[in-house]
């Protein structure tokens, strides 16, 4: 019955395309292969890399799951450029943040000291004093940026 | 529907020629607003797109501070995950994508008319995200044990330093009471040696007998301290294992790929170095065989992963938030299409919900590598 049924919503209107099972069998194959890459490729150290690598592991897998699963290679473009745009701003939003990242270390190290000093036991030594606002330490955050 | 198109130029007397080569006509599901059904689906579905889009915003905030916090304390994201078991995640992330597979499944039945086979395929998806949420729930329970909560219900540094004094007092108490039996064996050598006082050496031979009890007592309950509270030590089955960390964790450390340097780096940072009587024992569930050593961290390394946590449960808390909504959206559209209301051309609920299940799956599809897989 599939077969005939898939023909007749078939002709012309791209939001009425049906899937084959085997293609969205194939796709979830994909898919779990690619969850094991990335957890397999954890035994690997490549330093920073290991972040970029599991995020373009990501992105095939999200690629997989937006072209096939939610329909968007036969959908109105459209839909495609609503989930591309999302993601270009975010992308956008979380470079310029990570750039400026040195920036709110200093807020970030004495956060943590605060937090430290409400927790510490009595009768431990005090914690360290926070990062005096003149004294950005620009060229160690960076250091630690690219990790 | 089964109008045929006489029917429904009957029904529509504005004819709708141009937009009625699907045959499906006048469709009850059709709102007054819109041309066609086309045209509805199409509507539905951009609107969907729409808010789907303002989804990934909504976590962009979050996975934002999680890019800067890592960028800036990186040191809090390696200790912390190695709090987070990457065999439930992955195998969590299994349960989702085969739940988003059985959902986008479950729209071509819906299209197909496959009423049966399409109520199957939802309850399943359903199933899968009821999996995901207890392991999750779980997991979360675990954590929330080892005190390593969110926020104000991060205690593990507490709980790591209150095992490490209890195992130092213990250990001094039982250096002093057997300092005392040797003590109390002299005396009682002495007493014998000067003859008579026979009373005294009852009263010493009984109290020597009542020490070697409390020291027994204590040697047997010395590796239950770190059962008793195990904010940090991960393996329950182990703890005997856990005892020996004190004393070898300093060679078994060594063993260990990519930390053999780490007094090294801590040298170089201006910390001091681990001090073994210090220390927290973790065993690295990664490695296997003669390389599966405890790794540690002391309460102040504890203390210092609490933001990592946050971040963690602020993601994974948000992310559930939308599995259970999926789950109980699902569960509706499993309902209506039990009593038979979709059709070859109303099918767009069953489409829109899918696509925010595959959305829920698509952000844990980049929470996963983030949050377990730190390396």
């Amino acid at each position: 019955m599939s077969s005939t049924a898939e023909h007749s919503h078939g002709h012309g209107e791209d939001d009425h395309h049906v899937v084959s099972v085997s293609l969205l069998t194939g796709v979830f194959v994909a898919l779990l292969f690619l969850t094991f890459v990335t957890v397999a490729v954890t035994v690997f150290d490549l330093g920073q890399f290991n972040l970029f690598v599991a995020l373009f592991i990501a992105t095939i897998k999200a690629f997989l799951v937006g072209t096939f699963f939610m329909h968007l290679k036969w959908d109105s473009p459209f839909n495609t450029i609503c989930l591309i745009g999302a993601t270009l701003f975010l992308c956008l939003f979380i470079g310029l943040s990570i750039l400026d990242s040195a920036e709110y270390k200093r807020d970030q190290d004495n956060l943590m000291n605060d937090a430290n000093r409400l927790i510490v036991p009595k009768d431990a030594p005090p914690a360290p004093a926070p990062v005096p606002a003149t004294t950005p330490n620009a060229g160690e955050a960076k250091k630690d940026a690219g990790k | 529907m089964s109008q045929t198109a006489a029917e429904t130029n009957l029904a529509d007397p504005y004819g709708h020629d141009d937009h009625g080569h699907h045959g499906h006509g006048h469709d009850p599901n059709l709102a007054h607003h819109f041309e066609g059904m086309d045209q509805q689906v199409k509507s539905g579905k951009l609107g969907m797109w729409l808010f789907l889009a303002t989804e990934i915003l909504m976590f962009g905030g979050l996975f934002c501070a999680y890019f800067v916090w890592r960028a800036n304390s990186y040191e809090q994201f390696d200790i912390g995950h190695r709090y987070l078991s990457t065999f439930w995640g992955a195998f969590n992330t299994v349960l989702l994508l085969a739940s988003s597979f059985t959902m986008a499944w479950a729209v071509r039945a819906a299209q197909l008319e496959q009423r049966k086979l399409c109520v199957w395929l939802l309850g399943i998806t359903f199933v899968g995200g009821l999996g995901f949420m207890g392991v999750k729930a779980v997991e979360y329970g675990a954590k929330f044990s080892h005190g390593m909560g969110p926020g104000v219900f991060y205690k593990a540094d507490d709980h790591a330093r209150e095992i490490l004094d209890a195992h130092r007092n213990a250990t001094e108490d039982i250096a002093k009471l057997e300092a005392g039996i040797k003590a109390k064996n002299d005396q009682i050598a002495k007493a014998k040696a000067s003859g008579g006082e026979s009373d005294k050496v009852k009263s010493l031979e009984a109290e020597i007998a009542a020490d070697k009890q409390k020291v027994a007592a204590l040697k047997k309950a010395l590796p239950n301290m770190w059962q008793a509270k195990p904010a940090t030590v991960l393996d329950a089955k182990k703890h005997g294992e856990v005892e020996d960390h004190g004393l070898n964790v300093a060679a078994k450390l060594r063993v260990g790929k990519g930390y053999a340097d780490e007094d090294k780096i801590r040298a170089a940072k201006g910390l001091p170095a681990h001090d073994k009587d210090d220390l927290v024992a973790y065993k690295d569930e990664k490695l296997k065989g003669d390389q599966q050593y405890y790794f540690k961290h002391t309460p102040e390394e504890l203390r210092s992963a609490r933001t990592f946590f946050s971040i963690y449960f602020c993601l994974t808390g948000l992310h559930g938030i939308h599995v259970v909504v999926g789950m109980g959206l699902i569960l509706w559209i499993m309902l209506r299409a039990a009593k038979g209301q979709f059709t070859a051309t109303y099918n767009a609920p069953v489409d829109l919900v899918g696509l925010y299940w595959h959305l829920v799956d698509l952000i844990w599809i980049f929470l996963f590598p983030l949050l377990y897989l730190i390396h």
